[in-house]
């Protein structure tokens, strides 16, 4: 009897601890965030508002310019992916020098993203790299304070994301090149096919569900993991002109503690992320088939 | 014939101009950072981006001391470390009882770690910030190991040991089982020897992931005493802002420990951060 308990215990208490913790850190306050969001919480007493604070998002204009954002932020992937496919294939073909370029070019991926921010905060400046290259090459009335600017700080924000992360791009499709059979590379070398011929109707077709995958995560991170890039460089200013949503609810929850409508931003967030989960799963579940 | 040479010789041209160019754009930033480091104040203002005319340690000495990164730098070590440690035990428990174990309730408790992978951390930091405070945990460093252990990354460890127990031959378990090798002797025994190599890969990615993360230890360990070199870089940034070639010796010893990983690890490194799109 006692063997029979531990038998049928046994496997629970294997995964128990990973599990209390996962149910205490995640899923509880995952919950807890959906039930404030239908509340004032300010941090000391909550009263139930119904929907309130969702229709104050819908008409917040600072919400949707902050959606907005995150939607532009997404320009960075398909840079990441054009340079990513093009130079992985590069490095796979052996250009001159690839060994360096392999190694190198992924480098930028070992910063973390607050030590990348505020050197390339430096680089921004007015008297930083960028606005003196500009004008070395004779374009000097395009300077100016990147991250303090109307209209550019958001680009200079991705030009960051891109410089951090083209390196794991290359990575994962070089990765996926190189576990392709290389019978078919041979046999179109063979043929006479060119460097441009191989790369359009060899490689790149059969990097096709590596690229699918790597943009719908890529669409995930850039939805919940740039904030400390922002928090970093712009704090979300100027104006809200960087604010993206995660920054925004760190925005109302610590700086106006609007526990509530920050819960309710998290909601829809949480929304945003579930639509592409979902998106992805049913990309990976055709994808076996 | 000729004309096709042409094009693939300026396509090989266009190529390696393009590659070149992405290559100084990947390598500025980080020589940048480098060489200011060991630059005098002086030699920075005088030649900005040339390499150093004299090597100096100074700043570097100043950011470990007055700069008080030696206490960040411990603190980081003490959350990085306790936390991956926490992930690799209990995930590789957790991924042991998945693959191996038949039970009731089996394929949702999985999914609630799969589910826990997708749930933003910026969305958890509220109630946790409320529970923590109650429970008298905020700003020690137990509260933000037991948060950094109980993310989505714990999910993704105990996902990824799933899958490789799951690849493991079942004949290895079967004849465990005819020498009374079973339960827990057979995990200790048997399964972790054999998972040497994911174990390194999951460390270090962990590591650093726990390591760079700024969010949590921003909000969950902000007293100046236990900052963590992330929390640290940026208050470091107000008062240094100035004083360039300090505030990049600070991102230097930041960088450090990812350096020598790097170095010394690079295989498991970058199968680490694949590891991420394997989902």
């Amino acid at each position: 009897m006692k063997y029979r308990l531990r038998v049928i215990f046994a496997p629970y208490l294997y995964i128990l601890p990973a599990l209390s913790l996962i149910t205490f850190v995640t899923l509880y306050p995952a919950a807890k965030v959906f039930l404030y969001s239908f509340t004032n919480w300010s941090g000391v007493y909550y009263v139930f508002v119904g929907i309130t604070n969702f229709v104050d998002l819908v008409t917040d204009k600072v919400f949707w310019n902050v959606v907005f954002h995150n939607v532009m932020l997404l320009m960075v992937i398909p840079v990441e992916v054009v340079l990513g496919v093009i130079i992985a294939f590069l490095i796979y073909e052996k250009i001159l020098g690839w060994r360096i370029y392999q190694i190198v070019l992924f480098l930028p991926q070992i910063f973390s993203v607050v030590v990348s921010g505020i050197v390339w905060t430096y680089l921004y400046s007015l008297q930083g790299t960028v606005n003196e290259g500009l004008r070395l090459i004779g374009l000097g009335k395009f300077t100016r304070l990147w991250l303090a600017d109307l209209t550019f700080a958001l680009p200079a924000v991705m030009g960051v994301i891109i410089w951090r992360d083209l390196g794991f791009a290359i990575i994962l499709f070089l990765a996926a090149l190189l576990s392709m059979d290389s019978a078919t590379f041979e046999a179109a070398m063979v043929d006479g096919a060119s460097k441009a011929q191989r790369l359009v109707h060899i490689a790149l077709p059969q990097l096709r569900n590596i690229i699918e995958l790597y943009v719908i995560l890529n669409i995930i991170w850039l939805f919940n993991s740039v904030f400390d890039y922002i928090y970093v460089m712009t704090a979300g200013g100027p104006g809200y002109k960087t604010t993206v949503m995660e920054y925004y609810i760190y925005y109302i929850g610590f700086r106006q503690f609007k526990f509530g409508y920050a819960s309710a931003v998290c909601v829809m967030l949480f929304l945003f992320i579930l639509t592409f989960v979902i998106l992805q799963i049913k990309f990976t579940s055709t994808r076996e088939k | 014939m000729d004309k096709y040479k042409s094009t693939e010789l300026s396509l090989f041209i266009l190529s390696q101009f393009l590659i070149v160019i992405i290559l100084l754009f990947a390598l500025f930033p980080m020589y940048y950072l480098f060489v200011s480091v060991f630059k005098t104040a002086e030699d920075f203002a005088a030649n900005q981006f040339g390499i150093p005319t004299r090597l100096t340690v100074r700043n570097v000495a100043t950011a470990w001391i007055q700069g008080k990164f030696s206490r960040a730098f411990g603190s980081s070590m003490i959350v990085a470390i306790t936390a991956t440690f926490i992930r690799i035990l209990l995930g590789s428990l957790a991924g042991y009882a998945f693959a191996k174990m038949e039970f009731t309730g089996k394929r949702y408790l999985y999914y609630i770690f799969i589910v826990s992978m997708f749930i933003p951390i910026i969305m958890l930091i509220i109630p946790l910030y409320i529970v923590l405070s109650r429970l008298h945990l905020l700003n020690t460093y137990i509260g933000t190991i037991i948060i950094f252990s109980g993310t989505g990354s714990m999910g993704f460890t105990a996902y990824v040991f799933t899958n490789f127990f799951c690849g493991l031959p079942s004949a290895l378990f079967d004849a465990a089982k005819v020498d009374g090798c079973t339960g827990f002797k057979f995990y200790y025994k048997i399964l972790l020897p054999l998972s040497k190599p994911i174990i390194s890969t999951l460390s270090i990615i962990n590591f650093l992931w726990i390591w760079n993360n700024l969010l949590i230890p921003l909000v969950f360990l902000n007293v100046e005493s236990k900052w963590t070199l992330m929390v640290r870089i940026t208050s470091f940034r107000g008062r240094y802002y100035t004083d360039l070639t300090v505030l990049m010796a600070g991102l230097f010893i930041a960088t450090l420990p990812m350096i020598l990983l790097y170095t010394f690890a690079q295989k498991q490194f970058v199968r680490g951060m694949l590891l991420g799109t394997e989902r």
